[in-house]
């Protein structure tokens, strides 16, 4: 059987706006991917747990104000627990100024407004080889 | 992790270790076989209670308060949430973590939320593969969460030593119920968003229909009024898991439950082999497009060509 | 209705069938709101007369008399600047510069219910002022006349910003009655169901704040305004105009129901509801879209609510136009959206108007788009002639038939949602936030299968590998060192005893229907309990509101 492709999608600090949040999961659900869906301000230590719990492969976070400046802080987190091999993706309102900073810190890809939503999937379908087992 | 730090991690309360372990039950992976049979022994000692009904009774948010209610008394708690799957893409969006805002927020309770991607007797399969892989990590009470929808439900008492089956005021819940069989898996009752105007007589209805006949010659079955949301009538329930646990162990009705979950799952494990066995050995064999043609030109009905082929494949099996 | 000398109607819906090959009544697109659109519309596609005069029910042309040529809409900005200070010296230029309207945009740490030292310093101000204590609010409104300026807290559930504003009058001797302004987006049911900016409280309890918050302005601070419904949130979060019109009339309803409940007539309190709406590059739509707010909110109150005042039927909204609809890609073409949103806004008869800087997708505004974007406004105001005549393109056969489409399409959600047993409930059983949602899928679903054309985007993009925009405007790690000590010795000096005993006042009040929340929260502002402290004591009262997404 072929291993489905969980993902956690969420957003951490102080933001609310989750549309994006919203349209991303539903885009992984339609494309059969498993998706563990938060409400808004999760605490870096709530992310981590989640992570840790559910075993998902890729940590999308969604981010419009000023909230990915912690990113960096939740990868180090992730990997004080040894949750370091997950795929940390962020998308929303980042500044270009900050893209070097987030990169740097260990994010995987950076997406900005005007991605369509199967660009997306398909970038992590694709660092996920989605055929083959884990 | 290598699989035998998998088993040790879980045998020594890592819990990345059980994470990854669930992930390879869930996924059948190659070795899950092997890992689920090496820790089956040091199984058999958790609490395993299953919480089902429909969507908007508030389940998830009852099993968050009962959860972290039974870790303040000093147990320790798994909870596996399980979301359906879209049947169109197989994917699934798995929100009821969101609504276990008090377990969410303990790092002490464990929950993993599960797709139930399709199927139905495979679902039980891998939930109960799940519980083992719990149950030998050391927690005192798995509480599962059902999709809540569709004659699977009925399929957590082949799984679970406690079935609470959970309602709400205003969904027509009590007529469906009857007919789907739920109210007769029922060990506990409870009418959950109980500030609601209309509980006290939804909780009547359900007492009432617990009489009749089909069920009368069981046990008296407790129906309990919650708010989850409110926090309310929640240690009375948890009051009620207790005595069940405390009595099943005494009566012997435990060892009853556990056997017959035992020769469920035996006998679907048995099933499930013999259908791929035959689907590899008579419905790919050389035999079967003649028979088939035969059937289609009316010429043997199915079942006499049915009672060939099985005749046939004994005899074979015996030959070898 | 005037006569059509001769209706050729036919001879053109022929030479258009066979040119366009499908005949005109087939060839259709749809609006944000699915409302399809045909290729023209004549004097068949209308009603008898409906059309009545500005200031005259159910005043679909317009609220007022004389509109724009008795007083031009507001031109709010809406700023947050990341210390006290800053927000101050800011109000004050802008004063002098003949401005007589201030807003103020809290720290999302506020918004969150937190001070600003419980949570990372990283985000402090990075999108606007943390005020956590009285002495914030005294230094933010230092030197400015609050009894002469209208002032727009952008204060949510709580209402600590105007509790503190009222401690800072009594410090002045400023009578409340000489209080005006609003608390923005008080609508505490939009943000349960989209953008969760402020959502913090549970249903239930919110709702007892903003009723009580209700009663005490009512009685003592007459001329503010504590309603201020939002569809704003919910259209940025994807419902359509339509949507969003209907979600916040259900939302109204709600908080007239229940305000009536509390022994208040309709007439004493109807004139202070206001609402907030976004306007989205659609235009003709967006201008259908309030003109039938108007008309609906109007016809309710009459009829539904038996309201008598006229000011109880008025449809007053302020308008912001779309941030989610601006672009990353090619920045500077968002001041032509701006424009053309903020022209929905005033040919629409918006009371105030917020025009979003071209670099909303981008980051924080620097000063210069900042400039731009009001600047936009003044041009529309003060150039273009468009406020010159009231209702300038009522009477066009095209908005007039989509006016009613939209007023229809509206009436549909609010019966749906009176089903449901009204707009909590409707919450409660994430309905509105299932119709949110599904439309900002479709909405993204049809961007990018380019059925829907965003210029830069989908369309006509450029390569801008470079980067050509100015470089950021940053919140200065010291500033917020600096606020965050003075917050520590704010909380060192205070009497402690006093702020226990008001915290506890405030629970009484929570399970009391004879006390007032709102009352206690600026005797507990006043005697030192900050904003954070506040909240969480409400929190715990009333529970976290989780919003219900689904």
């Amino acid at each position: 059987m072929e291993r489905q492709i969980k993902v956690l999608v969420t957003k951490i600090g102080l933001d609310g706006h989750d549309r994006g949040a919203r349209v991303v999961a539903s885009s992984f659900r339609n494309a059969g991917m498993e998706v563990i869906y938060t409400s808004p301000w999760q605490k870096i230590e709530d992310v981590v747990n989640i992570t840790l719990q559910e075993d998902v492969d890729i940590v999308a976070i969604s981010s419009l104000a000023y909230d990915h400046l912690i990113v960096p802080k939740l990868i180090e987190a992730l990997q004080s627990e040894g949750l370091g091999d997950k795929k940390v993706l962020v998308g929303g309102i980042i500044p270009r100024e900050d893209e070097e900073m987030l990169l740097n810190a260990g994010v995987k890809k950076i997406f900005h407004p005007g991605e369509t939503l199967d660009s997306i999937v398909e970038y992590v379908e694709n660092i996920m080889g989605k055929t083959s087992m884990k | 992790m290598e699989f035998l730090g998998i088993i040790e991690g879980i045998k020594s309360g890592n819990k990345r270790a059980l994470a990854r372990a669930i992930t390879i039950v869930e996924n059948n992976e190659e070795n899950y076989l092997e890992l689920v049979s090496k820790i089956y022994l040091s199984s058999g000692k958790a609490h395993i209670i299953g919480i089902t009904g429909s969507p908007g009774t508030g389940k998830s948010t009852l099993v968050d308060r009962v959860a972290s209610k039974l870790h303040m008394d000093g147990k320790s708690i798994a909870i596996i949430a399980i979301d359906p799957s879209s049947p169109f893409s197989n994917g699934a969006i798995l929100g009821d973590r969101i609504r276990m805002s008090n377990s969410q927020k303990n790092p002490d309770i464990f929950v993993r939320s599960i797709a139930s991607r399709g199927q139905v007797g495979g679902l039980s399969k891998s939930v109960g593969n799940i519980t083992t892989l719990m149950d030998v990590f050391g927690y005192d009470c798995i509480l599962i969460e059902t999709v809540g929808s569709g004659q699977s439900e009925i399929e957590i008492m082949n799984l679970a030593h406690t079935t609470i089956v959970v309602t709400a005021p205003g969904l027509g819940d009590e007529i469906q119920a009857q007919k789907s069989g739920i109210m007769e898996i029922a060990n506990l009752f409870v009418v959950n968003k109980a500030d609601l105007p209309s509980a006290e007589m939804t909780a009547n209805q359900i007492q009432q229909m617990l009489h009749t006949e089909s069920v009368i010659k069981r046990k008296k079955v407790p129906v309990l009024l919650t708010s989850a949301l409110e926090d309310k009538g929640i240690e009375d329930l948890i009051e009620k898991l207790e005595v069940r646990w405390d009595e099943i162990n005494k009566t012997g009705e435990r060892e009853r439950i556990e056997n017959a979950h035992a020769t469920y799952k035996l006998t679907e494990s048995l099933k499930e082999k013999f259908l791929s066995y035959i689907e590899n050995e008579i419905l790919n064999g050389a035999e079967w497009n003649d028979i088939f043609k035969q059937v289609m030109d009316r010429k043997i009905n199915p079942e006499y060509a049915a009672n060939h082929l099985f005749t046939r494949f004994l005899k074979k099996e015996a030959d070898v | 209705m005037k006569k059509i000398k001769q209706d050729n109607y036919q001879q053109w819906s022929k030479e258009y069938q066979k040119m366009r090959g499908v005949p005109a009544e087939q060839d259709l697109k749809y609006n944000l709101s699915g409302i399809p659109i045909k290729p023209i519309y004549t004097a068949h596609d209308i009603k008898e007369e409906t059309l009545s005069y500005p200031g005259e029910y159910p005043y679909t042309r317009g609220l007022y008399p004389t509109m724009y040529r008795g007083r031009g809409w507001s031109r709010r900005q809406l700023i947050g600047l990341d210390t006290p200070e800053r927000f101050n010296e800011r109000q004050r230029e802008m004063i002098k510069a003949g401005s007589n309207a201030v807003s103020l945009i809290f720290c999302n740490s506020f918004y969150r219910g937190y001070d600003a030292d419980a949570v990372d310093p990283l985000l402090v101000g990075t999108c606007g002022t943390p005020i956590n204590t009285i002495e914030d609010m005294e230094i933010a409104f230092d030197q400015i006349p609050i009894d002469k300026i209208s002032i727009a807290l952008n204060d949510p559930i709580g209402f600590t910003g105007l509790a503190m504003l009222l401690v800072i009058a009594d410090r002045r001797g400023i009578p409340y009655s000489k209080i005006t302004g609003t608390s923005n987006q008080s609508d505490f049911i939009s943000h349960f169901v989209a953008n969760h900016m402020f959502y913090r409280i549970s249903l239930e309890g919110s709702l007892k704040i903003l009723l009580d918050h209700i009663k005490y302005t009512n009685k003592y601070v007459p001329n503010w305004n504590p309603v201020s419904i939002v569809g704003q949130h919910m259209q940025q979060a994807g419902a359509t105009p339509a949507q969003a019109l209907a979600f916040t009339i259900s939302t109204g309803i709600t908080y007239i129901e229940e305000t009536l409940k509390q022994g208040l007539l309709i007439d004493t309190f109807a004139p202070r509801f206001t609402f907030f709406y976004d306007i989205s590059i659609s235009m003709f739509e967006e201008i259908a879209k309030f003109r039938a707010g108007r008309r609906i909110w109007a016809k309710l109150l009459k009829e539904r609510f038996g309201a008598k005042d006229p000011r109880s039927l008025r449809f007053k909204f302020h308008g912001q136009t779309s941030g989610a609809e601006l672009t990353r890609q090619q920045p500077l073409n968002n001041i032509v959206r701006v424009t053309i949103q903020a022209m929905a806004g005033i040919l629409g008869g918006a009371q105030s108007l917020h025009t979003d800087s071209y670099d909303e997708a981008l980051g924080t505004p620097i000063e210069e788009a900042a400039r731009i974007a009001i600047n936009t406004q003044n041009i529309l105001a003060e150039e273009s002639g468009i406020a010159d005549v009231i209702d300038p393109i009522g009477g066009s056969y095209y908005l007039e038939r989509l006016t009613d489409q939209m007023e229809e399409e509206v009436w549909g959600y609010i019966q749906k949602i009176d089903e449901m047993g009204g707009m909590l409930e409707a919450v409660r059983k994430g309905y509105v936030q299932k119709v949110i949602g599904e439309s900002a899928e479709k909405y993204q679903r049809q961007v990018d299968s380019n059925q829907k054309v965003i210029v830069g985007v989908n369309k006509y993009q450029i390569d801008e590998s470079e980067d050509k925009r100015p470089n950021l405007t940053r919140v200065d790690q010291k500033l917020v060192q600096k606020h965050l000590k003075r917050l520590e010795n704010f909380k060192n000096r205070r009497d402690k005893s006093k702020v226990d005993e008001a915290l506890s006042r405030i629970v009484s009040a929570t399970n009391n229907d004879e006390l007032n929340i709102f009352e206690e929260t600026i005797l507990a502002v006043s005697v030192g309990c900050t904003h954070g402290e506040i909240i969480e004591t409400l929190r715990k009262c009333y529970g976290f509101g989780h919003p219900n997404i689904v």
